[in-house]
């Protein structure tokens, strides 16, 4: 059985989670031309990627989903008729909620002493017809069609459904294999069961189906904070010794080219103030921690570290804390630097931008170093320095839009006829509002699979909240 | 009669004397009434000269302006916010437009007119004669206007069915409000009509309003089932606010069952999308499970019911 959800585990990290989308993803976002994966040579370009992609789901969301697996498994299996026999854990729709719960489960797994038998509904996606759902999950949950109340000799077991949103779609059938779920869940105490969901599909099923009320303890993965950021991307920081120091977070400020900001004030004026507004926060946050600093100079940290933590908090905040909007923020942030090096001194200067004396403690990286560029005295080499993350502001969106992206975070992700169907419109109707919000980059589309652009997800989130939708409370105000 | 008896015993000479002192003192008291209310016009109108004409004609301009551009600021900013603060946003337009609509018939007056305690309150008389007779509808609306503004039988954003018509109020007026009806006409209604008529308001302020969805099947169609579909059918509907009540009631006629489904759209505006797409989806469902429709229909018990 350990076998069945290591390979689910992989066969997800293969082919759905995919982390740093704007090129992995979908070819037609691409980064903006300062960025540091549009200038990176290809080969060190893909080993950013691919460090990004290898990162492991995050700890404290494992910890999480761990304990409260551990401990329900537990207690159910003390007083299996007395206590909920199922566990509901709940995530954002951007992040994968199957790849954390197998995740966990592949741990208890590893736990020779929780040791039970596991049936896994290992879909990657909702069946194409709605219908058959009821019937796939009889076939491969090894439900009989005659499954009675009770019976008091089975064998205990665990039922997993990595995510419960793969499992229906808002149509008129598409419900079905939900109601048989729903039915099926209180019949049988001796089977316990894991379900995976996300906090917008849940919510729906809530008000429609009162879904939570068959279901046991509902577990919402936490907000990470920035020291939790911090510690999850260090493998990738470590790597290629990102800088953090003030004025690298602050180099746009200083280097900003009037002329383009003014440009991008008459063309978007939203976008440019929202550009501007976060410049000025963060150069105020760390104006405010230089006076700290001078003030009470033994509190202080040595002014990198300090940097990296206010980096990382700014992160988590922007980010509303979920994993995956912050990895792709930060990376997002990252700008390659090129400097030039005195060979007979060792003394590097930079290109790009004014230093202080704290920049220089930003030493240039050997594994960004470009070998082949050389000058008669000065080699050339590169590093990557981390400016202020930002988040890209939410293009403005009709009341169609709302409805589609809506749909879309209901469901986790559709295909371009799936979310036909949930809208109750044609696909050719559908298809060309998809295309015009991809072209904006608020969805990214890869093969037939259409989701919501993780970057956007925590402004669109409280947009939705503000504009009627059902969900609960605008992010980062709940968690 | 007084003067004849004194006649019979005076002389004739005084008579006439007196009868010419009478005559005189007559016309000296017209002239003067004249002349008082010569000059009374003269202090109440003051001195109307080319600069003041250009004054007022800038204070005219300047009010038109801001009355536009608070128009286009309430309309634009209420559309653009989240919707929660559409109609609130939208209820300044009534108040801003009627108070500087005041400020600056005051300012005009003030410029033409002398406005002391004594000419107020003939200005007021002479005006509420004119009024009563020239314009006694339109003092009416303007009234019922302002008494709308607190009373709020409809707001700025609301849905109300008044004089025959029904849509969105879109624009509150000194006279009157204008409706946009759901085929794109708008409709101008007079205020005075909430003094005697009824003002049906479907949302009152609130950002939905219910929606009612006929039905219309045979007596052998399974009651549960069509209402187990209809429930179904609010439940999976993009637009349907799902944590207002979604309600089906049913009634019997000659002619076959009668089932009405009640529910809200997250915005009032789209009732006429939702109902549409609630009666697809519907007859979908009743076609995908056979479900009969009545095979005559009778109008007048419809109507009537």
């Amino acid at each position: 059985m350990a076998d069945l959800v290591q390979q689910f585990r992989q066969w997800l990290i293969k082919k759905r989670f995919f982390r740093v989308a704007w090129f992995a993803k979908d070819p037609q976002l691409s980064p903006e031309p300062d960025e540091a994966l549009s200038q990176l040579p290809s080969e060190l370009a893909d080993k950013l990627i691919e460090l990004a992609n290898q990162l492991p789901v995050n700890p404290r969301e494992e910890a999480v989903v761990l304990q409260s697996l551990k401990d329900a498994i537990a207690r159910w299996k003390d007083l299996p008729r007395e206590t909920p026999n199922s566990i509901v854990i709940l995530s954002d729709p951007i992040s994968s909620a199957a790849r954390i719960l197998t995740s966990g489960l592949y741990q208890i797994e590893a736990d020779k002493n929780q040791l039970l038998p596991i049936k896994l509904l290992d879909w990657v996606q909702r069946p194409a017809d709605p219908s058959v759902i009821k019937q796939q999950v009889q076939e491969q949950l090894g439900i009989a069609k005659s499954d009675t109340f009770e019976e008091d000799n089975c064998e205990q077991t665990l039922m997993v459904i990595p995510n419960l949103c793969w499992c229906f779609l808002r149509s008129a059938e598409g419900l079905d294999g939900l109601d048989y779920l729903q039915d099926l869940l209180p019949r049988n105490h001796s089977r316990f069961w894991i379900l995976g969901s996300s906090i917008v599909g849940w919510e729906y099923l809530k008000c429609t189906l009162q879904f939570h009320a068959y279901c046991g303890d509902i577990i919402t993965l936490p907000a990470l904070s920035g020291e939790d950021l911090q510690s999850w991307l260090s493998p990738i920081v470590e790597q290629f010794n990102i800088c953090f120091s003030d004025a690298a977070l602050h180099k746009r400020l200083q280097n900003s080219d009037s002329s383009a900001n003014l440009d991008m004030a008459i063309d978007r004026p939203i976008e440019a103030l929202s550009e501007m507004s976060q410049e000025v926060s963060a150069t105020v946050q760390s104006s405010v921690r230089a006076v700290k600093d001078r003030l009470i100079p033994e509190a202080s940290d040595d002014s990198e570290n300090s940097s990296k933590l206010d980096y990382f908090n700014r992160l988590a905040t922007i980010s509303d804390g979920v994993s995956v909007v912050a990895l792709q923020l930060f990376v997002k942030s990252l700008r390659y630097q090129e400097m030039s090096v005195d060979e007979s001194s060792g003394h590097s200067t930079s290109s790009l931008a004014d230093h202080d004396g704290s920049e220089e403690n930003c030493v240039s990286s050997e594994s960004v170093e470009k070998s082949d560029v050389k000058t008669s005295s000065n080699k050339q080499q590169y590093r990557l320095v981390a400016t202020i993350p930002k988040r890209p502001p939410l293009p403005e969106l009709s009341q169609s839009d709302l409805y589609l992206l809506y749909s879309l975070l209901l469901h986790s992700d559709l295909t371009i006829s799936e979310l036909a169907e949930s809208l109750g419109d044609t696909p050719q109707i559908i298809n060309h509002q998809v295309q015009i919000l991809r072209n904006v980059g608020v969805i990214e589309q890869q093969g037939q699979v259409i989701k919501t652009n993780p970057m956007h997800y925590p402004e669109l989130y409280r947009e939705l909240a503000r504009n009627n939708f059902i969900i609960e409370v605008p992010r980062g105000s709940s968690r | 009669m007084e003067i004849r008896e004194y006649s019979t015993a005076l002389p004739t000479v005084w008579l006439a004397r007196l009868a010419q002192t009478s005559a005189s003192d007559t016309t000296q008291e017209a002239s003067q009434a004249a002349s008082d209310t010569a000059n009374e016009s003269k202090e109440l109108l003051s001195k109307i000269t080319g600069p003041k004409i250009l004054q007022a004609l800038l204070i005219l301009v300047v009010a038109y302006l801001i009355i536009k551009a608070v128009d286009w600021l309430v309309i634009a900013l209420s559309e653009r916010v989240a919707r929660y603060n559409r109609l609130r946003i939208k209820q300044f337009q009534p108040f801003i437009r009627t108070s500087v609509m005041t400020v600056t018939v005051i300012m005009l007056m003030n410029l033409f007119l002398n406005l002391s305690r004594e000419n107020v309150l003939a200005i007021t008389g002479t005006i509420a004669v004119a009024l009563g007779f020239a314009f006694k509808d339109y003092a009416s609306s303007i009234i019922a206007g302002i008494v709308g503004l607190f009373e709020s039988p409809y707001r700025v954003g609301d849905r109300i069915a008044i004089a025959d018509e029904y849509g969105e109020v879109i624009s509150y007026g000194l006279r009157g409000i204008r409706l946009r009806t759901p085929s794109d006409n708008v409709v101008t209604v007079p205020h005075s009509h909430i003094w005697t008529n009824t003002v049906s308001n479907a949302n009152t302020g609130e950002l939905e309003a219910q929606v009612v969805t006929e039905f219309y099947l045979a007596h052998e169609a399974d009651p549960e089932q069509v209402a187990s579909i209809l429930y179904r059918v609010a439940h999976t509907s993009k637009y349907t606010h799902l944590k207002l009540p979604i309600l089906v009631v049913m009634s019997e006629h000659s002619w076959g069952s009668l089932f009405k489904l009640r529910s809200y759209p997250l915005d009032a505006r789209d009732e006429f999308a939702y109902a549409t797409d609630l009666t697809i989806r519907a007859k979908k469902e009743f076609a995908r499970h056979n479900l009969p429709y009545p095979k005559r229909f009778d109008l007048e018990e419809s109507t009537s019911s």
